[in-house]
C-alpha cells in the first residue's frame, strides 16, 4: 500500500490496512440441531439503504459445536423462509448433523468491514462496548454500493472481532462416494475454533441405479484440535423425483459448482 | 508481546496480536461482474489481476472468488459458476464454465444464449497486501 496504516503479523503478513476491508463478526447466536435460525435483516445490509434499492451483501456464517465433548458431522441450509416482522431479508439458517440429535452450535455472522461499519448503533460490537479502540479508514471517495454517495468506509475496528483463518482449503465437489479431504492441522489450544459454513450449504445430486443422492461437504468435528472434511451423503431418494425429499433435507440442489473454500478460524479469547 | 499490535475486548481478553502469526480475511475487491461466452459466441476467458496471487494452490487455498449474485446463497437451482486459473504473478483468468444441456440433461450445441454472468466479491486469506 502506499499510504495509511497497515499492521502486519510476525510474518509480515498483512493482518488489516487502510487499502482493504477485513471481515470482522457482527452477531452471534446459538441454535440446535435442525431448528432454524433467523439471521438479522442488518447483517445483510438493512441498515444501508440506497435510495429506492437495498444494498444487500453476503454475510459468512461460521459454526462450530457448543459442547466441548461433541465428535461428529454437520453441514449447513440457508433460505429465506424467516418470519422477523419488518425484516425484508428474512433469511434463515439451521445446522444439519449428521447424528440427527439434539446437539447446540454457536453461530458467528461475519462481514466486510465496510458493511459491518454501516450498522446502525451498537450492536454489532461483538469486541465491547467501548467508545475508543483502534480503527483504520479507507480514503474518501470510496462507494459501498453503485448508488451510494462516495464517501470513506471503516477497514478495521478494534470494536469488532476479525476473523483469523488457522486452516483454509478450496475443495471440488467428490462422487457419489463418501470421502474425506484433510484440510490441515491444528495446534492444540483452548480458542474456540469455528468452521466456515458458506461452502456446506451446497449440493451435488448423483442418479445411480434409479436412485439419487445429494452430497455435501460436512465438518467432520474430532475436538476444538481436529478438524476435517467428510464429503458424504445428506438425502437419498427414488430417481426422478429427487426434489420431493422431504424432512430436514428439504432443499435439494445440483448447486455445487467450481472449488468452495473451507476453512477454520477463531476469533481471539473471550467468544 | 515485546512490539507491535494488540486488541484486547472490553474484558481484557487478547483478540488480535501482531507478535505472532496472525492470518486474517480481507476484501479486496467487490461486485466485480464478468460475462462469459461459449468458446466461439464471444469472449469466453476474462483476465483479472489479483494482489499477491503467486500460484494455483496459492490462489485456491488463500483467495475467495464469493458470488453475490444468485449463486451466492441461491437456493433456487443450480448456476454456474465461472472457473479461475493462475496465469502468473498477481494474474489469474475466469472462464467459461457453463454446460450446454438439454432440458433433460442431454449434451447439445451450444449457443450464444449459454453465456454466463457472474458477480463476485474477492477475498484474501492472510497475506500481505
Amino acid at each position: 500500500m502506499a499510504y495509511g496504516i497497515s499492521i502486519l503479523d510476525s510474518n509480515g503478513k498483512t493482518i488489516f490496512n487502510s487499502n482493504a476491508y477485513c471481515e470482522l463478526i457482527a452477531y452471534k447466536a446459538t441454535v440446535v440441531d435442525g431448528l432454524w435460525l433467523d439471521i438479522p435483516g442488518w447483517c445483510y445490509g438493512q441498515d444501508q439503504d440506497v435510495g429506492s434499492t437495498f444494498y444487500t451483501h453476503t454475510p459468512t456464517i461460521y459454526a462450530r459445536p457448543l459442547s466441548a465433548s461433541y465428535a461428529g458431522e454437520f453441514c449447513m441450509q440457508v433460505d429465506a423462509g424467516g418470519s422477523v416482522s419488518g425484516d425484508r431479508y428474512n433469511r434463515r439458517i439451521r445446522i444439519l448433523d449428521k447424528a440427527s440429535g439434539t446437539n447446540t452450535f454457536e453461530i458467528v455472522v461475519a462481514m466486510p468491514a465496510k458493511d459491518w461499519g454501516g450498522i446502525s448503533g451498537a450492536k454489532a460490537h461483538q469486541s465491547g462496548t467501548s467508545s475508543y479502540g483502534c480503527e483504520a479508514y479507507s480514503a474518501g471517495g470510496q462507494k459501498f454500493h453503485a448508488a451510494s454517495s462516495a464517501g470513506q468506509y471503516i477497514t478495521y475496528s478494534s470494536l469488532g472481532r476479525p476473523s483469523k483463518v488457522l486452516l483454509a482449503k478450496g475443495v471440488l465437489p467428490g462422487s457419489n462416494a463418501i470421502a474425506t479431504t484433510n484440510i490441515g492441522s491444528l495446534t492444540t489450544s483452548t480458542t474456540k475454533r469455528y468452521c466456515r459454513m458458506t461452502g456446506t450449504q451446497y449440493g451435488h445430486v448423483e442418479y445411480v441405479s434409479g436412485v439419487s443422492s445429494e452430497f455435501r461437504q460436512h465438518y467432520s468435528w474430532a475436538s476444538n484440535n481436529s478438524v476435517g472434511l467428510k464429503w458424504t451423503n445428506i438425502a437419498t431418494a427414488t430417481s426422478p423425483a429427487h426434489f420431493a425429499y422431504s424432512g430436514r433435507s428439504s432443499i435439494i440442489l445440483d448447486n455445487y459448482d467450481g472449488k468452495q473454500l473451507f476453512a477454520i478460524a477463531d476469533f481471539g479469547l473471550g467468544m | 508481546m515485546a512490539y507491535g499490535f494488540q486488541q484486547r475486548d472490553s474484558n481484557d481478553n487478547v483478540v488480535v496480536d501482531s507478535s505472532a502469526p496472525v492470518q486474517t480475511i480481507s476484501q479486496i475487491d467487490s461486485g466485480l461482474y464478468i460475462t462469459l461466452y461459449p468458446s466461439g459466441f464471444g469472449t469466453n476467458t476474462y483476465t483479472y489481476n489479483l494482489p499477491g496471487v503467486t500460484s494455483q494452490t496459492d490462489l485456491e487455498d488463500n483467495y475467495v472468488f464469493n458470488r453475490t449474485d444468485a449463486g451466492g446463497w441461491n437456493v433456487f437451482g443450480s448456476e454456474r459458476t465461472h472457473s479461475v486459473t493462475y496465469v502468473s504473478a498477481g494474474v489469474v483468468r475466469f472462464q467459461w464454465n457453463g454446460s450446454c444441456l438439454t432440458f433433460l440433461g442431454s449434451p447439445r450445441a451450444c449457443t450464444v444464449f449459454d453465456a454466463v454472468p457472474n458477480t463476485f466479491d474477492v477475498y484474501a486469506i492472510g497475506k500481505t497486501i
